[in-house]
């Protein structure tokens, strides 16, 4: 696998080079070629310039041939006898054999040595005798020693022909000079020698006399010299060259190639439109420069792979310690034994340990806790037998033990390498601290939050903006009879109805959670205006407390009911209502006796009996509004725990004696209390209070006739008072809530004997805060006998 | 002898009536509770009936719906004295079929006169 791997790389690693060093040469190659104008310009003159030297041999070879001829005739012995002798006719048949060798020629003459012309074939009457000795065609066959080839001119007598002349001297054998022998050719001939050459890009190639007259081309005529035309100039002085100029008759700069032509003293010039050459260029480049982008970009990309090849190979090659050293996490190598061969910075650094001292060192009794090192060991063993391995390859996580015995959190990937025999395996370590305290500090918020709402006494339930459920909580289990995984998803509305007092379903819309998450505010029920109907029937009375959930940009993710089960606060409010009744009933009572009675008796005489009658009547009003008033007084100041109590011991016979003396003569009340009673440890108004409630219960709730039984018994450190009776008896279930505030028993002789449902609950209020408690023992029809405990003054006394 | 009727729970209240009608020349029946009240209304046909609201046994609603509604009765005056002076209270008696109603504490004097004015409309036996 290490080997087919290899290999790919390697592959790559050619072909990419290949490419880049192909990319990278093309490219050069091509910017070499258009690198400057100059460079792109010389490419082109060069050319031309080849071709004008061309040219310039092309019409020397041309011209000398008929320069031979000229000069062959001139030194024809026969010939220059006829011209010595000035025998014109003669010479004359000379002329037109030359022509008719050469038709080409315009014509062919004859100066005599003063330069007047002789004769002339084509024959022209007009001009034979006339003194041509200024021209240079005669000057310069009478200077040079051959032949001469003339400037361009206008030849006599025959209009339109503009002819350059080739001439030579005729001297006699004794070197005297006797006349001129000259032929004309028209300059139209020379643009023969041009003809077979074209120049590229609307270029053209164009000659100038020694006089720089144009031979060929626009200003082809003697009209107009150009001697002066730097290029020209330069040519005609015997040099070549090139350059960029404007040219006669051409519009526009030019590219120009210009050599000499030597053996006649005249200028070739090879000319192109500087734009056209250009434009070629130009496409030329455009045309090189997409391909050389192209291959530049492929060079690229070819070199950016090759750039991380190398890389690659580069980290392959570097030595493990490299990577090691600049590593960040830690990183342990160990051999087939467990003892560490490598121990990077960074495992330093995290362990606490010196590399030097390590190295060599058992990896179990070094970074692995106690807890695993046997694990450890038995790990590395078993692998190495069997090759099985729980390690190798994966990411562990595992616990570390730092030098100085702490331990923390680690996560481990280990690989094994076989390279030089026996195995080794080096492990990478990552400090795990942050990322587990993360973790749990997560999953302890999520925890913190589902602890918060299971924590809540309220019944809560979450739903997304649409209605359904999120969550309940256990609260809401409990209420509702729904458990959160059934709930869940489903509309709260359809698994938490609402009832109104009038007993009708409140429509999904109307709900108080509907119209949170509407209205985005907070919306709360009010009293008990509301029920909720549980899974299993029940109406239960609520109290709803609705609100949207905003997240912290405002935006609405949900909603959240928070609902009460105000079953006992209804329970209360009922019973006050029916206290405030019972309350106001018999304050009114009293009252109207009072009021009518005395009324009565300051509205006539009455007889004297009647009169005490009314006044007892009166009197019996007000003790019992004075004792109402004492009871409400009495609970008030329990329930604001404002009572103030004196503790003291108490001569219980004597307490007891107190209260029963009070019923003398109206019940029959028996005493059974021991001779030698203790002192108890109470306050004594207190005591007799309870007593007094007690007895008066007895008394209200049984026959007039059957005895009451007080009595008073020891029972280790406490004393056990009991009043007991013969009258109607308690059920249990009139028992259990026998000692609450304002609870009355519901039975016509309860509620006809009156009374506030007072009495009993100050009783235990009393007893309990005197250290002591009270219960009933009761069948209904058989009696009842209330029992409270107190704690005697001594103990210790109790003993002797 | 013209009868007429008291019930009430509280025997202070029944003094107190029984009392204020004295010198009246009638003859007061008692009960303390709404079972003994309609029993003697039916056996003595009294010409008016006092009742307190909240007695044991039927209340005094449903004494008066009673009285009311027996035919040998239906001449028989009702007045409620009652601790409760709400409104409802009040409808309900009126509902209930009740003549006239006392709210406690009530002035002797103007039962007294009240009653003398019931007695006198009826113009007796």
């Amino acid at each position: 696998m290490i080997r087919r791997s290899d290999l790919r790389t390697r592959t790559r690693f050619g072909v990419a080079a290949i490419l880049v060093v192909l990319g990278f040469g093309l490219a050069g190659l091509v910017w070499q070629v258009f690198d400057s104008s100059r460079a792109r310009r010389a490419l082109v003159l060069e050319g031309n310039q080849a071709l004008a030297n061309m040219t310039s041999t092309l019409i020397a070879t041309d011209t000398k041939g008929r320069l031979n001829a000229v000069e062959g005739v001139a030194a024809r012995p026969d010939f220059v006898q006829h011209v010595a002798r000035q025998d014109w006719s003669r010479a004359e048949i000379f002329l037109r054999a030359l022509r008719r060798i050469d038709p080409d020629l315009t014509s062919a003459a004859v100066f005599d040595s003063e330069g007047r012309l002789q004769a002339r074939d084509p024959q022209d009457p007009s001009v034979v005798g006339q003194d041509f000795s200024s021209r240079d065609d005669f000057q310069g066959a009478l200077a040079s020693p051959g032949s001469y080839v003339s400037e361009v001119f206008q030849l006599s007598g025959t209009p339109g022909a503009v002819v350059v002349a080739f001439s030579a001297a005729v001297r006699d054998p004794g070197e005297k000079f006797v006349g001129v022998l000259q032929v004309t050719v028209p300059i139209t001939g020379f643009d023969t020698v041009t003809a077979g050459a074209t120049v590229p890009h609307d270029g053209s190639i164009q000659i100038f006399d020694q006089a720089g007259h144009g031979v060929t081309g626009p200003e082809a005529g003697p009209e107009n010299a150009f001697a002066n035309h730097p290029l020209i100039s330069e040519a005609l002085d015997g040099k070549s060259g090139i350059g960029e100029a404007s040219l006669p008759g051409l519009e526009g700069p030019r590219f120009v190639a210009y050599a000499p032509v030597t053996e006649v003293g005249w200028a070739v010039l090879v000319e192109q439109p500087r734009s056209a050459a250009l434009r070629a260029i130009t496409e030329l480049t455009r045309r090189l420069a997409g391909v050389a982008g192209l291959v530049m970009l492929m060079a690229m990309v070819a070199a950016l792979v090759l750039i991380r090849l190398i890389r690659a190979l580069n980290a392959e090659r570097t030595r493990v310690g490299d990577i090691l050293a600049t590593a960040l996490d830690p990183i342990v190598s160990i051999d087939h034994e467990g003892r560490i061969m490598e121990f990077n910075p960074a495992a330093e650094r995290v362990f606490g340990y010196q590399r030097e001292k390590v190295i060599g060192q058992d990896l179990a009794d070094t970074i692995v806790p106690p807890s695993l090192r046997a694990k450890h060991r038995a790990g590395l063993a078993r692998h190495l037998e069997t090759g099985e391995t729980k390690v190798i390859g994966k990411l562990i996580e595992l616990v570390g033990i730092r030098a100085d015995g702490s331990e923390f959190p680690v996560e481990l990937s280990v690989n094994r390498a076989d390279k030089s025999g026996a195995p080794s395996f080096t492990g990478v370590i990552r400090d795990i601290t942050e990322r587990k305290q993360a973790e749990d500090a997560l999953r302890e918020s999520e925890s913190y939050k589902s602890a918060l709402l299971a924590s809540i006494a309220e019944s809560v339930v979450t739903t997304d903006p649409s209605g359904s459920v999120e969550s309940i909580n256990p609260a809401m289990e409990r209420l509702s009879g729904w458990s959160e995984s059934e709930a869940k998803g489903r509309s709260y509305a359809e698994i938490l109805p609402v009832f109104n007092t009038r007993g009708e379903g409140v429509s999904p819309q109307d709900r108080l959670l509907a119209k949170a998450i509407e209205t985005q505010e907070v919306v709360a029920s009010h009293g008990f205006e509301l029920a909720l109907l549980t899974r299993d029937g029940r109406m239960v009375p609520v109290a709803i407390t609705a609100a949207p959930i905003l997240d912290d940009q405002g935006r609405l993710i949900g909603g959240v009911d928070v609902i009460r089960d105000v079953s006992h606060e209804q329970e209360v409010d009922q019973v006050k209502s029916a206290l405030i009744s019972t309350v106001s009933h018999e304050l009114r009572t009293p009252l109207t006796m009072i009021q009518g009675f005395s009324e009565l008796l300051l509205s006539r005489e009455f007889e004297p009996i009647k009169s005490r009658e009314a006044l007892e009547q009166i009197n019996a009003s007000a003790a019992r509004l004075g004792r109402l008033i004492d009871n409400l007084l009495s609970v008030s100041r329990i329930e604001s725990r404002r009572i103030v109590m004196r503790k003291a011991p108490v001569d219980l016979r004597a307490a007891i004696a107190e209260v029963t003396s009070t019923f003398d003569g109206r019940r029959n009340i028996r005493v059974l209390v021991e001779e030698k009673m203790p002192n108890v440890l109470a306050d004594r108004d207190m005591l007799v209070q309870v007593l007094t409630n007690l007895v008066s219960n007895a008394a209200k709730y049984s026959d007039h006739e059957a005895p009451i039984t007080v009595g008073a018994k020891l029972n280790g450190s406490n004393v056990e008072v009991s009043v007991k009776d013969q009258g109607i008896g308690l059920a249990p279930d009139e028992i259990a809530n026998l000692f609450d505030k304002f609870y009355r028993v519901d039975r016509p002789e309860v509620r006809e004997a009156g009374g506030t449902g007072l009495g009993l609950f100050i009783t235990k209020s009393l007893v309990e805060m005197q250290g002591g408690h009270i219960w009933i023992e009761s069948m209904p029809g058989d009696g009842s006998t209330f029992t409270f405990s107190l704690p005697l003054a001594d103990h210790d006394e109790t003993r002797r | 002898m013209r009868k007429l009727l008291i019930a009430d729970d509280e025997d202070g209240i029944r003094s107190l009536v029984k009392m204020t009608l004295e010198s009246g020349d009638y003859e007061i029946l008692v009960a303390p509770d709404g079972d003994k009240a309609l029993a003697l209304a039916k056996q003595h046909r009294p010409e008016l009936v006092l009742l307190d609201v909240a007695m044991p046994g039927p209340s005094g609603f449903e004494v008066c719906r009673a009285i009311k509604a027996d035919p040998q009765l239906k001449e028989t005056k009702v007045i409620m004295l009652t601790a409760k002076a709400q409104d409802g209270d009040i409808s309900e008696g009126k509902a209930a079929g009740a003549d006239d109603y006392f709210t406690k504490p009530f002035s002797p004097v103007a039962l007294m006169r009240k009653v003398g004015e019931i007695f006198a409309e009826s113009a007796g036996p």
